[in-house]
């Protein structure tokens, strides 16, 4: 709206410019789960088809339905970080992990483990391995029709498949592990803040209960780069006016802003057990009673890390490659923690080494 | 102003803010004030919280730790069942089906 030209072009312009710059950095700070489901729509993120075949409290466990006559034999169980929605996978069209497994043929399952409620107050890390894993796989080996299936797990969802393969590891055929933190003694910025003198973990979870917010879980991230966050706004604002990269970035952006609340138990246990006293590395991680020693792995690996990761550094991944009972093939993307699987083109060298390892 | 006198300042301004802002969340005395802040915050919070819990209680109205409670108990009931059914999958799978029992054609002798 101009009328009778009185305001200048390159005012209205830069208006414009503007007001879709604080229309994207707000839409996601203040959206209720509703707005952001709706939001997620809207983008077409988590495209790739798919049914759910087992549901348990707050946990489905989902089966991607093929597009193409299934090549291979061997499932693909996808576990998930517990931080953040399993999404970032399945992001867009053509922008997916999962899209680009169901089409080279592999029968792809993923553990989508939802938002948790008070009653995950009582679960500790070896539960989720333990119970909710076993059970997720036990599904995928029973409807599949195979004794043995492939595990590829990201993040903290590969600490959990590392633990699931060291306690069974007959089950599991291939193993790929995407930035999964081993070595947690020298993990970057994240382990000086969770430090015991730093971190009053037992006051945290003392004063939130049976579940941690994720709001205050996630509270920090934005801090682990400053420099990378500074220059993801000064992006935003030279970019605002293209549309595939305003959609790109608002994608990326609600899955971030998608924060899920974790479980106090299993929270004392990533930082307790995982940060402070680095037990996976040691071998001193256990579940429900049985031993967890990253020696027992067996099957090969294809271990991915992150050349440019704020969250894992690289060194913090690369420690499996020395600690598995099994081969190890390792490849360091030159990417960070999350673009490994989100950025072109480096993502489509990721997917690749994926499948090709998993044939 | 020159813009690229502003173009300058603005750069180093912004250099000067991030390597501050990385220094100070690499400090460990940064960090451990952070973490005592921190804990008196969420001891505030505890305060807060027991208030609000002693006062629903007076009012004898459900507490966050009451549905909590229920909850819990749905959920162990839930993983119990899904126990048992995987015992009687287990148990299914072990039990062979009994073999069709073949009657064999008897012929009789013709009549003379």
């Amino acid at each position: 709206m101009n009328p009778g030209g009185l305001i200048p072009t390159d005012v209205l312009e830069q208006v414009n410019r503007d007001a879709r710059y604080t229309e994207l950095l707000l839409q996601n700070l203040a959206a209720t789960p509703e707005q952001r489901a709706g939001l997620r729509d809207r983008l077409g993120l988590n495209p790739t088809p798919r049914d759910v075949v087992y549901s348990e409290n707050s946990l489905e466990l989902l089966r991607f339905r093929p597009t193409r006559k299934r090549l291979h034999k061997t499932p693909i169980l996808i576990v998930p970080s517990l931080i953040c929605r399993y999404y970032v996978l399945d992001l867009m069209k053509e922008h997916s992990l999962i899209e680009h497994l169901v089409d080279q043929g592999y029968d792809t399952w993923v553990i989508d483990w939802g938002v948790p409620g008070e009653e995950h107050g009582t679960f500790a890390l070896e539960d989720y391995v333990g119970t909710f894993l076993r059970r997720c796989a036990r599904q995928v080996m029973r409807k599949s029709g195979r004794p043995r299936i492939s595990v590829l797990g990201q993040c903290l969802g590969g600490v959990l498949a590392l633990m699931y393969a060291a306690v069974h590891p007959e089950h599991v055929e291939r193993m790929v592990c995407l930035t999964v933190p081993v070595d947690f003694e020298d993990a970057g910025v994240l382990a000086l803040w969770t430090r015991k003198e730093n971190y009053p973990i037992d006051t945290i979870v003392g004063t939130f209960g049976n579940l941690i917010p994720g709001e205050f879980v996630h509270a920090w991230f934005r801090l682990l780069d400053v420099k990378a966050t500074v220059q993801t706004y000064k992006r935003l604002y030279k970019n605002v006016l293209d549309e595939t990269f305003t959609r790109n970035y608002a994608a990326l952006d609600t899955w971030l802003n998608d924060k899920i609340p974790f479980a106090a138990p299993a929270f004392r246990d990533m930082i307790a057990h995982l940060y402070q006293e680095n037990r996976l590395l040691k071998g001193a991680m256990c579940v429900h009673g049985q031993p967890a020693e990253l020696s027992a792995i067996t099957c090969p690996i294809l271990n991915i890390a992150a050349q440019h990761d704020h969250v894992f550094p690289e060194r913090a991944v690369s420690a499996l490659n020395d600690q598995a009972g099994g081969p190890v093939e390792y490849y360091c993307a030159p990417t960070g923690h999350v673009s490994c699987v989100v950025l072109f083109p480096q993502r489509l060298e990721t997917y690749r080494r994926i499948s090709a390892f998993l044939a | 102003m020159d813009p690229q006198l502003t173009s300058q300042m603005q750069k180093q301004m912004e250099t000067m803010f991030v390597q501050g802002m990385d220094q100070m969340m690499r400090n460990a005395q940064a960090l451990q004030h952070f973490g005592t802040t921190l804990k008196s915050g969420l001891e505030g919070k505890q305060m807060a919280d027991n208030a609000m819990k002693q006062y629903l209680e007076m009012m004898n109205l459900p507490t966050r730790d009451d549905v909590a409670r229920i909850l819990t108990y749905l959920q162990k009931i839930e993983s119990r069942l899904i126990d048992l059914e995987e015992k009687v999958e287990d148990l299914a799978d072990r039990v062979k089906p009994a073999e069709p029992v073949r009657k064999t054609a008897t012929r009789k002798a013709p009549r003379k």
